[in-house]
């Protein structure tokens, strides 16, 4: 029986991401959200991919209208705030303070011959931090309990942006 | 799950993680078409009632 296709397009989520770049409509971008803790952690149910990504355009929309634009032009379709690739949701995150820096530091990968970059860990666990909904507060265990924590790294992240991680 | 079994999927290559993701999503979907039709069954009026 031959192999179902991945329901996930991650490849062609990053690819795109990448002409993004190439294109000047953005001048960096991450994988982040739940798909960027699977890297740390074991797989869990998500049903969206986040990029998020440094603004070439400085305005208030990020140059987010020129993004859509671009990805409509290479078949994607808007579903609310969501892009659709092959059905798949993905959300373009415009990304500042705390984001801005994990896209910066985000770590190179490599995804089915693709180069990306992925959120650190503890950027990962800052950003939960901030936001505080249950499912951030269960990344955070996740990632404490299975991800290669840089304590120091992930101390100074917290003071700088005066965040507290939640007690256990 | 326990403790051991998370720590060795946690340890699977990225690609083969995504994979198994997409394999839950569908489950997840199954799952959800199974309940909807089951419930059509059980309550043949409130789909007549409320078609969507």
């Amino acid at each position: 029986m031959p192999e179902e296709p991945s329901a996930i397009p991650l490849a062609d989520v990053l690819r795109a991401a990448n002409e993004l770049v190439s294109a000047g409509l953005i001048k960096d971008y991450a994988l982040g959200g739940a798909l960027a803790a699977i890297y740390y952690t074991e797989p869990f149910t998500t049903y969206d991919a986040d990029i998020v990504f440094v603004a070439s355009d400085k305005t208030l929309s990020a140059g987010i209208p020129a993004i859509y634009s671009h990805l409509q032009s290479k078949g994607w379709r808007i579903e609310r705030e969501h892009l659709l690739i092959r059905d798949f949701p993905v959300q373009f995150l415009a990304a500042s303070g705390l984001t801005e820096e994990a896209v910066r530091k985000a770590k190179p990968i490599e995804y089915e011959g693709v180069p990306a970059k992925v959120f650190g860990p503890e950027y990962i666990i800052a950003i939960a931090a901030s936001v505080g909904r249950h499912k951030d507060l269960a990344r955070i265990e996740q990632l404490t309990s299975h991800a290669k924590i840089d304590k120091a790294l992930l101390d100074d992240i917290l003071r700088r942006y005066n965040l507290k991680l939640p007690k256990p | 799950m326990k403790s051991e079994m998370r720590q060795k999927l946690a340890q699977l290559p990225f690609e083969e993680k995504i994979r198994k993701v997409s394999e839950l999503i569908r489950l997840s979907r199954k799952v959800k078409e199974q309940r909807v039709r089951e419930h059509a069954e059980e309550y043949p009026q409130s789909a007549v009632r409320n078609p969507k």
